[in-house]
């Protein structure tokens, strides 16, 4: 106990304690963020001026500026301009609906991910692809309805008068196993060139990624980034438990409710852009509470880490020695051992 | 009744009233009919047997539980039809099982407290700062502001919660078994503290209790709950008789008054199955105890 004293010999007033602990929190908040700033910004220069051929800056800025040949600015602007910025705005929406659900149910296990949202979306996919035919809009929509149909399902079985944490991960556990199966029947049955799209829309990959797709994208993200930030006092006193946040004034099942479309939409509108990108949503809470520090809101950093993971994994993906990868196999390479060990960490905490 | 007399401006005082409430809880009824005025300004407990419906009628009082019929009412308007961010800055709530986010310092989880004094984006205002560090204070926590709740004593941790109701600055202050899973020391801890808000800052102090003599010792008033319906209401000695722990409780008890503290205080008489055995329990005791020594 004697490491929680503040000070022992000359004991200062509990003001300046008080703002002692708030500056720190501060000040470890805000230079975390930037550091994340300073790193994803990096990350999305490289991702311009390596590949096939690598740039130098001055190649960059000379086709950022128009100017340069125009075989260097066709790659740059058109193929890998797109490419960073829907990297970067779809890891931020991972990153952010991730955190957004972990917080709101207590548990880092409760990543849309993991209890079936994903899933959802992507039998969705499929059956757009193999038996209806469908490709781009057409596709992300019905992969976006799709995620919100079974938020909503898991969250109607899961309900009962409020939101029990672990019965709603259980379920949506439940719920993610029915639709990978579902999703895996309709590839065996289904035709050759139709597997291979699925395929590609399933591992998630920035391969295709167009200029074209970025508005949506990008004003989704940013108003869901809003709304979540706007609701983040209300997670926070919710993370008291229900009753105590009730006590306190939070209108608990309309904050549980909004949270979760919220999230659902961003984690809905960034797959149909790029798939479903592996773990990102999973991965990003934890990274960025570990940054902070435990209990204090990572709501950015969550966001930022999750667009550093993407760009990041998506550089490693682009320049394997042997082949090129879609940028959803390296996050599963990270993802699936850090899944195991936070859940021999719960475990042992007892936390589940 | 006795009220403290630095606090007797009732006519400011929020008033509390239950009238007529009738409580489910998953289709089951718990609570037939019950109405309960809180005289501001005291202490009082709320005692029953497991499952009579105590814990139900407090979050009822507390508006999380929506009463099936019957109104509870602040200052004689529903409590139901009030915002709920203005309640929760005249009645506090500490629940039974609040959970601490993993990690989070007694400086942070008090602060919380102060949400309903804040708006959309309100900042941090002094007059947050000044209620924290009283919180603190009081509790007797203000040295060990940066320890992460995690690191806590049972006592001192019931001490964080009570600190973050109290950053709340409500005048009424509901706690539903507030000294559960405490050793005797803490129990005591913990009730002298809500005691002492009670009589120095005239809090209205509300609580569900399991232990009569500490429900006897602490209180003004003291409200039995048997079989959904109240059974007694009054004073501790009008309240704590033998009739009354063998009607509500099913025990036979002996009620003395206690010598230190006037309160009344009740031994429960051993159950048949013990009585019958207790001699001979007794003496194998004794005997392992010679043979080891």
């Amino acid at each position: 106990m004697d490491a929680c004293l503040l000070h022992d010999s000359h004991r200062p007033d509990a003001m300046t304690d008080l703002q002692r602990i708030r500056r720190t929190h501060t000040v470890r908040s805000l230079a975390v963020t930037i550091l994340l700033v300073v790193l994803l910004v990096a990350l999305a220069l490289s991702d311009l001026v390596l590949g096939h051929r690598t740039y130098s800056m001055s190649d960059l800025i000379g086709a950022l500026l128009g100017q340069g040949d125009e075989g260097t600015r066709f790659v740059i602007l058109q193929l890998r301009m797109p490419r960073a910025l829907i990297g970067c705005a779809a890891g931020i929406a991972f990153g952010m609906a991730g955190i957004g659900f972990q917080h709101l149910l207590r548990n880092m296990m409760a990543s849309p991910d993991i209890i079936g949202i994903t899933a959802g979306a992507n039998a969705a996919a499929i059956f757009g692809i193999v038996v209806l035919g469908l490709s781009g809009m057409p596709l992300a929509c019905l992969a976006v309805m799709c995620g919100l149909l079974t938020a909503l399902l898991v969250m109607a079985l899961a309900w009962r008068g409020s939101f029990d944490p672990t019965r709603l991960i259980l379920i949506g556990i439940g719920v993610a196993a029915g639709f990978n199966a579902l999703g895996s029947w309709l590839m065996v049955r289904s035709n050759q060139w139709d597997i291979q799209a699925a395929t590609r829309w399933l591992t998630g990959s920035l391969a295709d990624a167009q200029w074209s797709d970025l508005p949506i994208l990008a004003t989704t993200t940013l108003v869901g980034a809003m709304l979540l930030l706007a609701l983040d006092r209300n997670v926070s006193t919710l993370q008291l438990g229900p009753e105590m946040a009730a006590g306190l004034g939070v209108r608990v099942s309309r904050v549980q409710f909004e949270v979760i479309i919220v999230g659902v939409l961003l984690l809905a509108v960034a797959t149909a852009t790029t798939g479903p990108i592996s773990f990102v949503s999973f991965l990003s809470g934890p990274i960025a509470a570990v940054l902070v520090g435990r209990g204090t809101s990572a709501l950015i950093q969550s966001g930022l880490v999750g667009g550093c993971l993407v760009l990041g994994s998506d550089i490693v993906a682009q320049h394997l020695p042997t082949t090129q990868v879609p940028v959803g196999i390296i996050t599963s390479i990270v993802g699936g051992p850090v899944l195991i060990l936070i859940m021999v960490l719960m475990t042992r905490r007892q936390e589940l | 009744m006795t009220s403290s007399p630095a606090y007797d401006a009732w006519s400011s005082a929020h008033k509390l009233t239950a009238s007529h409430l009738r409580l489910t809880y998953g289709g089951r009824t718990v609570i037939e009919d019950l109405s309960l005025d809180i005289p501001p300004h005291t202490m009082g407990s709320i005692i029953g047997p497991n499952g009579c419906g105590k814990s139900t009628f407090l979050k009822a009082m507390a508006r999380i539980l929506k009463p099936a019929s019957g109104t509870v009412m602040m200052d004689g308007e529903p409590i139901t039809s009030m915002p709920t961010r203005k309640v929760a800055t005249i009645l506090g709530l500490l629940p039974q099982n609040p959970s601490a986010p993993a990690g989070i310092t007694i400086a942070d989880l008090v602060a919380r407290g102060r949400y309903p004094h804040h708006h959309f984006v309100e900042r941090w205002t002094t007059k947050d700062e000044k209620a924290v560090e009283r919180a603190l204070a009081l509790t007797g926590l203000t040295d060990m502001a940066g320890c992460p709740i995690d690191r806590l004593s049972g006592g001192q941790r019931q001490r964080a919660w009570i600190a973050l109701t109290l950053a709340q600055q409500t005048d009424i202050l509901l706690l539903d078994e507030p000294t559960t899973y405490l050793d005797i020391a803490y129990q005591l801890e913990v009730l002298d503290l809500l005691s002492t808000l009670n009589r120095q800052e005239g809090v209205t102090v509300v609580m569900v209790l399991h232990d009569l003599n500490m429900a006897a010792r602490y209180s003004d008033w003291i409200l039995a709950i048997k079989d959904g319906r109240r059974f007694a209401l009054g004073t501790p000695d009008e309240v704590m008789t033998e009739n009354l722990v063998r009607e509500v409780f099913d025990i036979a008890s002996t009620v003395v008054t206690d010598g230190t503290t006037g309160a009344p205080l009740m031994t429960p008489a051993p159950l048949h199955s013990l009585e019958a055995h207790s001699g001979e329990a007794c003496n194998a005791h004794v005997h392992w105890d010679d043979s080891a020594g």
